[in-house]
């Protein structure tokens, strides 16, 4: 089949949804009692996220922000941060009144850099860490924890699109970190269209955070229920219809990913980052390129051919954030990362036959550039 | 309710078809030039604060022309408390000079309505309105940015988040006050009803 005649184009926002069908079966619930919704709802998302309490947000931004001021020790306004990572990182913790102190990146777990972490929290006054996973796998927190405690700095995880080690996920709350957030944007794991939740496993950061919130006047202890930045009744039906389809999008997203592994080992200037069969649920739904050390200088342009094939790839966590780039030091594996790694499209409109014409066309691109 | 467009169009956030004609409704029946969509109405008080009030001061804004409307007084509370506990001592000194009113006593099944007439009556005098659809619906709230000022309006698109720009303009504290299909398509519904 020739798919330049065809008017498609291949994305990376991969939007997992459930049928229309289950929404209304799930607004129908709430409809019919919405206190036995929420019981649900809870109770079905501490079950996946192996979680003792979730507090829910109007989006993760806002989550990462509050968990962010409500944890800050050491009567500090620096959250040590990795260079590279979600785009908008570096807007969460100056719109919490924070400032990032901006540590380089490991070149192996592509997190946060364990010995720059170290260093940095040795000699200088840190109020909180805040851990994101990469996109594809978690990576392990216990050194992190270690630091964490050592130094008495709370670790905050965002899981940003990773499942993987816990239950039915993954369990790095109860690794006695101060708490994880989850993002329910349409591009990450659940689609709750906006939301973000907080998930907490230690009984005392529960009630510190419950303190805190109430303080601020997020929490209205007069009518007790959270007046402010809640995650919208109907993005909170459609959570829990994300939820309950979650296995037929994982099943679905594995089919393209398994795919891709088949058909990107036949390129020898890439390197496919595979999610770790060792955890119990990964999700499938990030595909991750690494391009050889030649054809890095040359990412850029292979993104923008694909582009013009209306192949949406895009970098990994690129460009690096403008205060990045503008500080004094250099980020040399924030940077090479940033230039070797690259997102190949998976989405819900797409079949296996796509993912061989992704593949193929990026091969003939690359023949181009390696000459 | 139906959402079944949403579903068809696979599009479920960031200021797409729905948030575009809430946008568009609002400023037919205003008379106001400029509505701007938000997640919540706190979001938009706090990027409004932000952007407008304490990191813009060349604007020479009159204050005393911004009303911030929420249609329960305890909405209003806690947006205040939220401000003086997440802000500093800049935004609580120009926090006591704006209106924030709050409907309570009036007719709450019809905001638009009731903020319609004070808007009317008054609209000259107006620089800026926040108007909070909280309670219209057990479903959704959100909220609005209501100005006959072109750059004001701007400045809001581009604080609430990356998309839904018309113009770009640096911000320095940029929020997330990305508005879904659902809230849209939920307070169009409303507005419809009662308009």
């Amino acid at each position: 089949m020739d798919y330049r005649n065809i008017n498609r184009y291949f994305t990376t926002m991969n939007l997992p949804a459930p049928p229309y069908g289950e929404f209304k079966s799930i607004l129908n619930e709430f409809n019919n009692s919405k206190e036995n919704f929420y019981q649900n709802l809870d109770k079905e998302l501490r079950i996946w996220l192996d979680s003792k309490e979730i507090f829910h947000f109007s989006n993760c931004f806002t989550a990462i922000s509050i968990a962010l001021r409500s944890s800050i020790k050491n009567n500090s306004p620096y959250v040590a941060v990795a260079a590279l990572g979600y785009r908008r990182t570096l807007d969460i913790i100056k719109w919490s009144g924070l400032q990032p102190y901006i540590l380089d990146n490991d070149l192996d777990s592509l997190a946060l850099s364990l010995k720059e972490l170290r260093q940095c929290i040795s000699k200088n006054n840190i109020g909180c860490i805040l851990l994101q996973h990469p996109m594809v796998n978690s990576v392990d927190i216990e050194e992190y924890l270690e630091i964490s405690k050592e130094y008495q700095v709370p670790l905050i995880v965002d899981s940003v699109e990773v499942t993987g080690s816990g239950a039915e996920t993954r369990k790095s709350a109860s690794f006695s970190a101060y708490c994880e957030s989850i993002s329910l944007h349409p591009s990450k794991v659940l689609n709750g269209a906006e939301g973000g939740i907080l998930s907490f496993d230690n009984q005392e950061n529960i009630s510190n955070f419950k303190r805190f919130i109430n303080d601020i006047g997020i929490f209205s202890e007069k009518h007790n229920y959270q007046i402010l930045f809640n995650q919208e009744p109907i993005h909170k039906i459609l959570t829990l219809a994300s939820l309950r389809n979650y296995k037929n999008s994982n099943s679905f997203f594995k089919v393209l990913y398994l795919e891709y592994i088949n058909e990107l080992s036949k390129i020898n200037e890439v390197t496919m980052i595979k999610h770790d069969i060792n955890l119990k649920n990964p999700n499938f739904k990030t595909i991750l390129i690494k391009l050889n050390f030649k054809l890095c200088k040359n990412k850029d342009l292979i993104i923008q051919d694909l582009n013009k094939l209306n192949i949406g790839a895009r970098g990994y966590y690129s460009p690096l954030h403008r205060d990045v780039l503008s500080s004094n030091r250099e980020f040399n594996n924030a940077k090479r990362i940033s230039e070797s790694h690259m997102i190949l499209p998976i989405s819900f409109n797409m079949n296996i036959i796509d993912v061989r014409y992704i593949c193929k066309q990026l091969k003939l691109i690359i023949i181009r550039y390696k000459s | 309710m139906n959402f079944s467009n949403i579903f068809e169009r696979h599009y479920f956030t960031n200021h797409f078809t729905e948030a575009i004609q809430l946008e568009e409704f609002i400023v037919k029946n205003t008379p106001f030039f400029e509505c701007v969509t938000f997640s919540n109405s706190c979001h938009l008080v706090t990027s409004f604060f932000d952007e407008i009030l304490i990191n813009n001061k060349n604007l020479d804004l009159d204050l005393s022309k911004i009303n911030i409307f929420a249609i329960e007084n305890d909405l209003n509370i806690a947006i205040k408390k939220f401000l003086l506990n997440f802000r500093n001592n800049n935004t609580i000194k120009i926090m006591n000079k704006v209106k924030f009113y709050n409907l309570i006593g009036s007719n709450l099944k019809s905001p638009i309505l009731k903020h319609s007439s004070i808007i009317i009556k008054n609209y000259d005098k107006v620089l800026a309105i926040i108007l909070d659809f909280n309670k219209i619906s057990d479903l959704s709230s959100g909220a609005v940015f209501l100005t006959n000022d072109k750059y004001l309006s701007n400045i809001i698109r581009c604080a609430r988040s990356s998309y839904g720009r018309r113009e770009n303009i640096d911000i320095n504290i940029s929020s997330n006050g990305r508005f879904s299909e659902f809230q849209a398509s939920i307070i169009l519904n409303y507005l419809k009803e009662i308009i």
